[in-house]
Parts: C-alpha cells; structure tokens; sequence
C-alpha cells in the first residue's frame, strides 16, 4: 500500500468515527510517532576488538552444555573462545594468575551459574 | 565518621543525589573523580562508554541487556567491566559495571548501594555514608 492509499483510507475512517475513537486513533498514531524517536543507535559499533574477543568468549561458554556449565556453580571461570583456561571460587585470585599467565589475552570471568542477557533495569534512565 | 555527599543540580526541579566516585581495574588504572547518580532503581551500574575507553580499562564480563524502565524493552547490550569502586575512604572490590552509548551520567545502582549503609537527607540535601 502507498503513503497516498494509507492516508486516504484514513482520512476515510476518520470521517466515519465517533470523535472519542479517532481521537483514539491520534493517540496511536503519536505512540508510533514516540517509538520512532526513541530507537537508539546499537552500542555495537562502539565495540574493540578486545570487546568482540570477550563477546566471543561468552558465545562459547553459553554454548557449552548446561551441565557442563553448571559444573562451576561456585566457582568463576576464566574462558576464551573454544577453551576454559582456568578456574577458582576467589575471583581475584583467579584474575591474577590468569593475568600473569597470558597478559595481553582477552579473557572472560564468567559465574558458573551466571545466565546469559540478563536484564539491568533502570527505573529511572538519564539516556541522552 | 560518615562521608558526606552533598546533593547535585537538580532534576526536574528536585536536587539529584549524587556522590563523588573513582573506578579503577586490576591493573591499577584509573578513571577521573566521577560523578554518580544514586539510583535505588537501578539494578547494576552503569558508566557512559567513553569513560571506561579514556581510562583504558577492557571489558572482561558477560553481557546484560539495558532496558530502561520508561522504554520497557532492551535499548542496548552492555559489555561488563570488573573494577573497584573507590568512594571517599569506602573500597568496593570486584564490582562489574556495563558500558554504554545512550547514558550521560554515571548510574550508582543496587548492586553497589546493597552493600553501603547511608541516610537519604533530603531536608539536608546530604547523603551520609557510614565506613565501617
């Protein structure tokens, strides 16, 4: 359908509408308009290499089998794309000596129990 | 004796509370002294994304999905940093914060202040943070 037909068939409907529901229909139509406006650019452009190695990372990790995964309840897991290279219930512990293994690696701590995507809720967002 | 945090500009017409805050990483890198919103309806932290890259600190924790709660549905995924948030003579170790492009402040949210004891006084315009 053209932008002419939309609008014609539109201006139809609202000739024929009480006036409460085509005002009903301008609620709808600024919603829409809202939802456009607000539709951010992706983060993803802003993304480094390093950033996509860790994004890598985690894509394994949550490839692996959840009982693979659930084997480190407890524990935090250092991890790289295609290998888990250490892990250990002190994370920081585990940070320093992966870190003094393999200084310029990106390397994923990542929970045991820790869920993929999980939602960070702002209430109130500052967004720009 | 408590660290005090006077309360910010205002927001809406109402004075934000806000305290003055340092991030730094295993490495021993540092951001600037920041300014932080104190948000009791924030889940997580969050940092605006150039302030992690000037202080040259690398995302190494999974990542979550922003989803502010006027919009109701994921604006952003946000790569995670582990850093120690420096607050006055407070110390928080190990505390992930997720960097984005769509914020302009920096976002205190529960995952820090679950751990903090302070007052809210408001009359005052004072945050008053005990130290243990």
């Amino acid at each position: 359908m053209t932008r002419k037909e939309i609008k014609g068939k539109l201006e139809a409907l609202l000739e024929i509408l009480p006036d409460d529901k085509a005002e009903a229909v301008l609620d709808f139509a600024e919603f829409l308009q809202h939802q456009v406006g607000t539709q951010l650019p992706a983060a993803e452009e802003e993304w480094d290499d390093w950033d996509r190695a860790i994004i890598a990372a985690e894509e394994y990790w949550f490839s692996l089998s959840e009982e693979t995964r659930h084997a480190y309840i407890g524990r935090t897991a250092a991890v790289v794309e295609g290998r888990i290279l250490d892990a250990d219930s002190d994370r920081m512990a585990l940070e320093e000596r992966v870190r003094a293994q393999y200084p310029d690696l990106p390397v994923l701590y990542v929970e045991g129990e820790a869920e993929q995507f999980k939602p960070l809720v702002v209430l109130s967002p500052h967004l720009r | 004796m408590p660290i005090q945090f006077p309360f910010g500009r205002p927001s809406g017409g109402e004075p934000l509370p806000v305290v003055a805050l340092r991030l730094t990483d295993i490495t021993g890198r540092a951001t600037s002294t920041l300014t932080a919103i104190v948000d009791t309806g924030a889940d997580g932290t969050l940092v605006p994304l150039p302030i992690l890259r000037v202080a040259g600190f690398k995302s190494s924790r999974i990542r979550r999905e922003f989803v502010p709660g006027g919009v109701g549905r994921s604006v952003e995924t946000v790569v995670g940093y582990q850093v120690t948030v420096r607050l006055g003579e407070l110390t928080l170790p190990s505390v992930d914060v997720f960097g984005s492009v769509h914020i302009g402040d920096v976002i205190l949210g529960r995952d820090v202040l679950n751990q903090l004891v302070f007052t809210y006084d408001g009359p005052r315009r004072l945050l008053d943070f005990l130290t243990p």
